[in-house]
């Protein structure tokens, strides 16, 4: 398989520029991850310790195999909701490595306002969960939630339902689910280890309760305490609800670890089928190559380059529909099948897109898309030659799709293009987004043009003259809106994707997925009606 | 497996097949050559040839392998990669720089008699919110720079034109 010739000057004044722009962007970046993983009030930690816990990151740190990566999922959710006042929505989701096995992992923070649930908390709990479906990956539960947030429980109402319904659907799957219940697991909380197959509890703090000890007294005078009503001993002696008890954090985890290691093994639809070899290209470069201004093109190669084995890409189609790029390579020494944007898709690329998907279909090679798009081309003459019904082609050969699609954005992702590229509806088995990314229905400068173009005909239509400061001042006010909305935080916050990823972590990241989705067997592909 | 090798800068098609114990069979013109290395424990290879025995230094890069023997010298080996030869239609080495979609001229980076190289960037176009570099194909000369900053241009249309430098 050829390597892929690189044309970028590393000592072009683009490149430094470009190079500058994106490692502030990074650096941006991964300080935010720090204080969303690391910084919490003294008073808070002080209060954990208190109750003789561990914060969730040292709990990990006891869970994992020492030395083995931990691929942390929508990381930054809720970073730009609640005031940014709920790092992570109080709870940390991730793949990793329990006693030789791949699994999910829901880990309950409780140093910011006891752990309550806001409505993203279930929002991400739900996504993990959709993640070990699709996957079949087993799951891990680390209880420590003071509940449902009373100023939020609408939301928490409707989606902490689906919480439950999916860990019964992984158990029908014949997916393994443990709890360690560290904390409280109150009212809805409580059916998460009862749900589970395997359940630890830790004496002391754990206390697993469909009504909590207030409840229960307003409810019917009863007094107990936390304990009495829900605790260690009358759950694994009385009640059977639990399985395990544990005289501490670090036994009910060593429990846990053990209950991992008799798993059955996984059995793997596709394996790796080369040796890795790193990029020939030095992935740092990304920054160099990628501008900031997500309007500026940049050539797709040149990150698939920084990403594959060698750099080795094997291109399809080179010089037919060449907006969109598709190629075979290798990553961590898997085959996928890759379709990156070099421009905008027309009539030719959107059909190269339907027939490659097909084509990795029926060799069972993963789909990665790279996304960097503004969407499908628009006008008169393409609507002629059937730009739209060609993208419903496109469309149609990605939901027939049965092999694992992963997505990664670069740079843009606006329009029906982000449908096209499998965005979050087209259940990639992962999505990502640099923290560059600009994303949204249209560009801020189209809706804000737009909007002031719609605004100034109905001023017209009743007869009043467009004051010129007015739509100024509209122009900018949508401008600015939908700028900030289309941000890559406001995106990750709100679960849009499975969490921002730095460029050079891209790489790892896919071979991460890759490793995890071929635990689920791969069906075969069929499609619906394509329009011709 | 067929194989083009270049060694010191000659080509040789071979076809290698690998047999069950490290053995390779080796055919070349009408020859058949059978072959086998074995590591040294000094870090030196013993290479069979048709029975006779060579100790040799192995080094390899991403692209050579360098064999190294006290009689002979040393030896570059490059593997050719035939699929790679052909293809690249995608730039190709065409005179016309065309639209690859309706835009408007942003920069013109060149004017008529400019020498470029490959790769040098020529014009930028934006069209669908994006921002697009067109790059010389090949090293030339411009013959002609047939649209203005601002002006626009529909799909295909001949946006520079190269000559011969």
């Amino acid at each position: 398989m050829k390597r892929i010739e690189s044309r970028i000057d590393t000592a072009s004044e683009a490149f430094r520029r470009n190079h500058e722009a994106m490692s502030a962007i990074v650096a941006k970046f991964r300080e935010r991850m720090e204080i969303t993983r690391h910084q919490r009030p003294a008073h808070e930690i002080k209060r954990v310790r208190n109750q003789g816990k561990l914060l969730v990151r040292e709990r990990l740190d006891l869970l994992l195999d020492p030395g083995t990566p931990f691929l942390e999922l929508s990381a930054l959710a809720a970073c730009e909701d609640y005031d940014g006042e709920v790092p992570g929505a109080n709870v940390v989701t991730g793949l990793g490595v329990v006693s030789g096995r791949e699994v999910l992992i829901h880990a309950d923070d409780s140093s910011v306002k006891g752990g309550v649930w806001y409505t993203l908390t279930p929002r991400k709990l739900v996504r993990m969960l959709d993640i070990a479906l699709e996957n079949r990956l087993p799951v891990l539960h680390l209880c420590d939630s003071g509940g449902a947030f009373l100023e939020e429980l609408s939301g928490v109402y409707i989606e902490g339902g689906r919480v439950f319904r999916n860990q019964c659907l992984l158990s029908k799957a014949g997916v393994p689910q443990v709890a360690m219940v560290f904390g409280h697991c109150t009212a809805g909380g409580a059916y998460i280890p009862a749900l589970c197959d395997y359940s630890i509890i830790v004496r002391g703090t754990g206390g697993v309760f469909l009504g909590g000890p207030p409840l229960v007294k307003a409810a019917t005078g009863e007094e107990h305490t936390a304990d009495e009503i829900g605790g260690c001993d009358l759950h694994t002696q009385v009640s059977g609800t639990v399985d395990y008890p544990a005289d501490s954090e670090a036994q009910a985890i060593e429990i846990c670890r053990e209950i991992v290691a008799q798993f059955k093994p996984a059995v793997r639809s596709f394996l790796p089928e080369r040796d890795p070899e790193p990029p020939y290209y030095d992935p740092d470069e990304i920054h160099g190559i990628v501008s900031p201004d997500h309007k500026v093109l940049f050539d797709q190669r040149e990150i698939i380059a920084r990403i594959v084995d060698g750099s080795r890409f094997h291109e399809y189609q080179p010089a037919y529909g060449t907006t969109l790029v598709c190629g075979y390579a290798y990553v961590w020494g898997y085959r996928v099948g890759i379709l990156a944007n070099n421009g905008v898709l027309f009539s030719d690329s959107s059909k190269k897109a339907a027939h490659f998907i097909s084509l990795c279909n029926q060799n069972r090679t993963p789909l990665l898309f790279l996304q960097n798009t503004t969407g499908y081309m628009i006008g008169r003459n393409y609507e002629m030659e059937g730009i739209t019904k060609d993208g419903a082609k496109m469309l149609m050969a990605q939901a027939g799709s049965a092999v694992p699609k992963f997505t990664v954005i670069t740079s843009a992702a606006f329009g029906a293009g982000y449908y096209g590229m499998c965005g979050r509806a087209w259940d990639p088995r992962f999505i990502w987004a640099w923290p560059n990314v600009h994303m949204g229905v249209m560009g801020p400068e189209q809706a804000a043009n737009t909007l002031a173009d719609v605004k100034i005909a109905q001023l017209r239509r009743n007869g009043h003259a467009p004051d010129e400061t007015e739509m100024t001042q509209l122009r900018r006010r949508v401008y600015e809106k939908a700028e900030r909305e289309s941000n890559a935080y406001f995106a990750t916050s709100r679960l849009w994707d499975d969490g921002l990823l730095a460029p050079t972590d891209t790489r790892n990241a896919l071979g991460m997925a890759l490793s995890a989705a071929a635990h689920a067997p791969i069906a075969d592909p069929h499609y619906g009606i394509f329009r011709f | 497996m067929r194989r083009r090798y270049l060694i010191d800068g000659q080509a040789h098609d071979v076809v290698v097949t690998r047999g069950a114990d490290g053995a390779v069979q080796i055919d070349r013109a009408g020859r058949r050559i059978s072959a086998r290395a074995e590591p040294l424990p000094d870090g030196r290879h013993r290479l069979t040839i048709d029975g006779r025995e060579h100790a040799v230094w192995i080094a390899s890069s991403a692209d050579s392998v360098f064999v190294h023997s006290n009689a002979t010298g040393a030896a570059e080996i490059e593997t050719v990669d035939p699929a790679a030869a052909d293809g690249h239609a995608r730039a190709g080495a065409a005179d016309a720089l065309t639209a690859p979609m309706p835009g408007t001229v942003i920069v013109v980076h060149v004017a008529v008699g400019d020498a470029v190289v490959a790769g040098q960037a020529l014009i930028v176009i934006e069209s669908m919110k994006l921002q697009t570099t067109l790059i010389a194909p090949r090293d030339g000369r411009i013959r002609a720079v047939h649209f203005g900053v601002g002006s626009t241009f529909g799909l295909k249309a001949t946006l520079v034109t190269l000559a011969d430098a």
